[in-house]
């Protein structure tokens, strides 16, 4: 059994997927631009006022935005059989469930990672401060993804899940919120802010080894409730 | 052509499975054994609990009692040894609605982990989905898409097939050419469990029949 080949298989499945359905991937990205851009224009646009809100305004908003794109995750493969079909493979399902969220970030994550500079440009961010941004989001983003993609798994068989989701899902995403956006403030102040980007590594790290194994058998158990 | 008796005998064993879903008991003390080279077919009503028993076959689902049991050892114990030699097709057939066909197949031998017995060209031909390479899921209808998910059972080299209703859906001509490879299946030493609401009789096919309900 070739593990790698399996992987990529899977990989490129979910990002062909994905860009077969745009206006789906689209709607992360969307709504966190929207989100940002509002700001502005709903509080003040002083630049010093943006100046202070604006690590905070694109946290939430890059928050909000994942646990929107949240929603649509395994739910077809759930409902059209291919879930049974991966489980039932004689592959582990966390290597299965790693390359699911690897497409997942890239096409929720990595386009929002991408376009938060040019949101720092507009709420007058400074230019390290939006280096340090950038960092914090490419650290805590991945996070967002695997700790919503276990949330997922595990409310997938319910009927309706979208409150319950994200009343399981917030409270795991505080951390991140709150490390992140202060790294940019602390940034922005000019603290040292290396403690909390260490802080959202170590999540990361974290997440990304234990999340797979935890998904798959959350899948597991909502497959066997059906 | 790899046949699954190179894999040697296997033996399926049921032993006294309870299931019970809202205080509704729908699999009591159900025990079988179907071994290779034969036909275990499942018959029972609607609600009766085929679907449920062949989900706790395949491992899908844990019985609430008893167990099952692959060459006398507990499926859950085996899970990467019986995958690999399972194919289990449910009601749903897993077939991508944004995939094409070629896609969607290629997709199922790659997660099969087995090289295959047969190309997807033939397996194609042989469902009748030639020319519906770059066809979307979406754009097939039903039969068509319970024909994609079928090729499996050219192209994946397992010895043990559990089948929910591979008739449902299915034109006159799919479903004879079903029954000879189900035959040539058993034949080769392969292990069928099957349920269906359609009656079929598979001549010089050692079955063995079960009634749910």
């Amino acid at each position: 059994m070739n593990y790698s080949n399996t992987f990529l298989a899977m990989l490129f499945r979910d990002l062909r997927i994905a860009f077969r359905q745009r206006a789906e991937i689209m709607l992360p990205v969307i709504f966190f631009v929207v989100v940002v851009s509002l700001f502005p224009l709903a509080i003040s646009p002083d630049p010093t006022v943006l100046k202070s809100i604006g690590p905070g305004v694109i946290w939430i908003a890059a928050l909000l935005s994942i646990l929107l794109s949240l929603q649509s995750l395994f739910r077809s493969d759930f409902n059209d059989g291919s879930m049974e079909q991966i489980l039932l493979s004689p592959f582990p399902g966390s290597l299965l469930m790693l390359a699911r969220i690897v497409a997942q970030w890239c096409v929720t994550g990595l386009p929002l990672i991408i376009i938060s500079p040019l949101l720092g440009l507009l709420l007058h961010l400074d230019a390290h401060v939006i280096l340090v941004l950038f960092i914090s989001l490419l650290l805590g983003v991945p996070y967002l993804n695997m700790v919503g993609a276990i949330g997922v798994a595990l409310t997938i068989g319910l009927r309706q899940a979208g409150a319950l989701l994200s009343l399981l899902v917030l409270p795991l995403y505080v951390p991140v919120l709150i490390f992140g956006s202060n790294a940019v403030i602390s940034a922005a102040n000019d603290l040292p802010y290396n403690g909390q980007l260490l802080w959202l590594a170590a999540l990361l790290v974290i997440a990304t080894t234990l999340s797979p194994f935890v998904i798959s058998s959350a899948l597991r158990v909502s497959c066997s409730y059906r | 052509m790899i046949s699954p008796a190179s894999d040697g005998i296997s033996e399926l064993c049921a032993d006294n499975l309870h299931y019970e879903i809202n205080d509704k008991l729908i699999l009591e003390g159900v025990s079988f054994s179907v071994k290779s080279g034969e036909m275990l077919f499942i018959e029972g009503s609607n609600g009766s609990g085929k679907t449920t028993l062949l989900r706790i076959l395949s491992g899908l689902m844990q019985s609430d009692e008893g167990k099952v049991n692959w060459n006398g050892k507990d499926i859950e114990d085996e899970r990467i040894e019986y995958n690999q030699q399972l194919t289990y097709l449910g009601h749903s057939t897993g077939v991508k609605a944004e995939l094409s066909t070629l896609e969607n197949i290629n997709f199922f031998s790659a997660l099969s982990g087995l090289p295959q017995k047969e190309n997807a060209q033939t397996a194609m031909e042989w469902v009748g989905l030639k020319g519906y390479e770059d066809n979307p899921g979406r754009h097939l209808s039903y039969g068509q898409q319970r024909r994609i998910a079928l090729t499996r059972l050219l192209m994946e080299p397992s010895q043990i097939w559990i089948l929910d209703e591979p008739f449902a859906g299915l034109d006159k001509k799919m479903i004879s050419a079903l029954e000879t490879r189900f035959k040539e299946h058993v034949h080769d030493g392969g292990l069928l469990v099957l349920t269906s609401h359609q009656h079929i009789e598979l001549d010089q096919v050692n079955t063995s029949r079960l009634q749910l309900g």
